[in-house]
């Protein structure tokens, strides 16, 4: 019999069945769905892993990053030219961007890191402004195509004109399996120091975290995990370019992690989706696009993209619906405090 | 040397805009712990509105705009415009200013101060609304503003082979006389020691009768009326657009961190080295163009802040966060 100030029993059913459906989805959807939306979905599924990264940053450390996307799009560059212009097999490429990803986030994280929060924001906007200029004049101004293709083995039964299901399979295997590692790991002391090192610093040093290195690592992971997906982008998209990389990306990023991010790895999917969804949504409504006016100004996605920060802003004081979610779901029944 | 001049006077009006954004950044920062990413918006925001100032309505009314499809443009013609462009420029300053009060008053206010992340991203969410409504209600087209110095091919000072234009003289004596107007408010009236009190302890500010939420808004007006001057004065030289402000905003946040965030004074210094610095990398190293010298800042700025977190000018001494 459980004391009535015990938390109540945690129902592990719903989560079993959570994932089972999205498992499915995950199969079923890819299979039943046109060329174009399955390569929607594997960006989808790809740029999961950002927003894990940014979800740890914000949501486990309490730190801003306002560069996401240019570590997702240096993550792009770095793994194709190391195809390109070293030889690297393809199926490794990823790698390469969540090499450079961590090292950058690190080369960023240990001067902002000393000062207040704002100055992590600061220095990671500087750095999706310049990224996409740095990158025009590395590779110039056209883009740049991989030079490999992702030719299915004849075991998996995958047509070469299907290659979309192949690559969506390569990309949802490397998330998978990068989303399990970092689950793991955040179940463990290092996500308690993390959260620690968020809610009370002192404290955390006090009890002998090293909090400046634990956020140190905290952002390099962030960074790695965003350059690990932008690897994988290249997967379907096979080119990078510089205006896919434009500091708005980063905004909406962060705006989205900021709404939709919490503790929990899994809300880095909504994000996610409507990352890339909301454009093709808004492509399909017939004139939403070319709209000018206060119609121009509703139906765009900067407005829906500002509504949703300034609503998390004063609707959730900045911690995400998420997470008024579970707390609202973690509250004790009334009377069950002694 | 000719040369050198010569570029060290192209320097001084971007260093004016830079050292305009820096202070205003700076400004609030201090007083708020807010960083406002949507400073450089508001002063573009406010460039448009002195274009509405300086304008008419109507097709052909001045040929280089087309008819404009903004609705407030109707009442803005019921006070007689167009104006000239000083007044229009001095009308888009206190459209701003309230603007500015407005944003502290019904934004960042009920926020609270607690933790900077929801204010951060209100300042994010009303750089997106500026630029939408910009582009989507405004049209986005490039607009022209017009220069409020004499801007002839002749108006020039030739100094030992340089040239220095009388609305780069302009520009630059503006601003400095606004930021030393500004420099006075704070060091000679009431009100300035109010802000100053403020900035170094609010709560001992509220308990000697301070007004800390007045003084607050009326710093963010002040903010707002500095960044609305930087960009009316150097839209002549680079015409009104929605982007005309992000890289004038991206080295006005290098040139504030060179002073710590918390110094107008040194951030004002820090915008005209950037400017110095940026327009001689871009003429003397080879292959840095006028894009990549962002760039440049932002290493720059990685260098300074693993060397002096505390910024390059600031006094040493810096607090860590853990």
């Amino acid at each position: 019999m459980t004391a009535p100030w015990d938390p109540p029993p945690v129902r592990r059913w719903p989560q079993v069945a959570g994932i089972v459906v999205l498992g499915l989805l995950a199969v079923i959807v890819p299979l039943r769905s046109t060329s174009i939306f399955t390569t929607d979905l594997t960006q989808l599924t790809a740029l999961v892993l950002a927003f894990a990264g940014l979800n740890l940053l914000t949501h486990h450390l309490g730190l801003l990053s306002l560069g996401q996307g240019a570590f997702v799009g240096l993550g792009s560059a770095c793994a194709l030219h190391s195809v390109n212009d070293f030889g690297l097999p393809p199926m490794l490429m990823p790698l390469v961007g969540l090499v450079f990803g961590f090292a950058v986030g690190a080369i960023i994280a240990v001067p902002a890191l000393r000062l207040p929060k704002a100055y992590l924001a600061l220095l990671t906007l500087s750095l999706a402004v310049a990224f996409p200029i740095v990158l025009r004049q590395i590779d110039g101004p056209l883009p740049v195509t991989l030079d490999g293709e992702f030719i299915a083995p004849s075991w998996t039964g995958i047509a070469p004109k299907d290659e979309h299901l192949w690559e969506y399979g390569i990309v949802l295997a490397w998330t998978l399996v990068t989303l399990f590692v970092l689950h793991r790991t955040l179940a463990g002391p290092l996500g308690r120091a993390f959260v620690a090192s968020r809610d009370n610093p002192q404290a955390a040093a006090a009890f002998g975290i090293p909090v400046y290195r634990l956020r140190l690592l905290g952002v390099a992971t962030s960074g790695a995990l965003a350059g690990l997906a932008g690897g994988l982008l290249v997967i379907p998209v096979n080119f990078t370019d510089g205006p896919l990389y434009q500091s708005e990306n980063s905004i909406k990023m962060f705006a989205l992690a900021m709404a939709f991010g919490g503790q929990r790895l899994l809300y880095a999917l909504p994000a996610s989706v409507m990352f890339v969804l909301l454009p093709v949504w808004i492509d399909d409504r017939n004139g939403w696009r070319t709209a000018t006016g206060l119609d121009g100004i509703v139906k765009s996605e900067a407005f829906i993209y500002a509504v949703l920060l300034l609503l998390t802003a004063y609707l959730t004081g900045g911690r995400g619906f998420a997470q008024v979610f579970e707390r609202r779901r973690r509250r004790q029944p009334a009377g069950g405090v002694i | 040397m000719g040369l050198f001049l010569q570029r060290t006077f192209d320097s001084l009006s971007n260093g004016s805009a830079y050292a305009a954004i820096a202070v205003a950044i700076s400004m609030v920062f201090r007083s708020t712990g807010v960083l406002n990413l949507a400073q450089g918006q508001l002063a573009m925001f406010s460039t448009y509105i002195a274009v509405l100032f300086a304008t008419t309505i109507g097709p052909g009314a001045v040929p280089h705009l087309p008819q404009r499809p903004m609705a407030f443009s109707n009442w803005v013609d019921d006070f007689g415009t167009p104006w000239p462009i000083w007044a229009s420029i001095l009308g888009a300053i206190v459209v701003s200013m309230v603007i500015g009060a407005a944003i502290e008053r019904f934004l960042i206010r009920p926020l609270g101060e607690k933790d900077p992340v929801p204010a951060i991203g209100a300042t994010l969410g009303l750089y997106l609304l500026i630029e939408t409504f910009v582009r989507k209600y405004w049209g986005g087209q490039t607009r022209f503003l017009g220069s409020p110095f004499p801007d002839e091919p002749s108006d020039r000072f030739d100094i030992a082979g340089a040239r220095l234009w009388f609305d780069t003289i302009g520009i630059t004596v503006t601003m400095l006389a606004a930021l030393a107007l500004l420099a006075l408010l704070q060091r000679r009236t009431k009100l300035g020691l109010a802000f100053r009190a403020v900035t170094s302890n609010r709560v001992t500010s509220e308990l000697v009768g301070i007004r800390v939420n007045r003084v607050i808004m009326i710093g963010w007006a002040l903010a707002a009326a500095v960044g609305a001057l930087a960009g009316a004065l150097i839209a002549g030289k680079i015409n009104v657009r929605p982007d005309m402000m992000g890289r004038m905003f991206v080295f006005g946040l290098a040139a504030a961190t060179l002073g710590g965030l918390r110094s107008p004074a040194l951030a004002f210094v820090g915008g005209y080295l950037f400017a110095f610095a940026e327009t001689m990398m871009g003429g003397y190293v080879g292959f840095i163009d006028s894009q990549v010298t962002l760039v440049w800042a932002l290493a720059v700025l990685i260098v300074i802040l693993s060397i002096r977190p505390s910024g390059l000018l600031a006094p040493t001494g810096y607090e860590r966060t853990a």
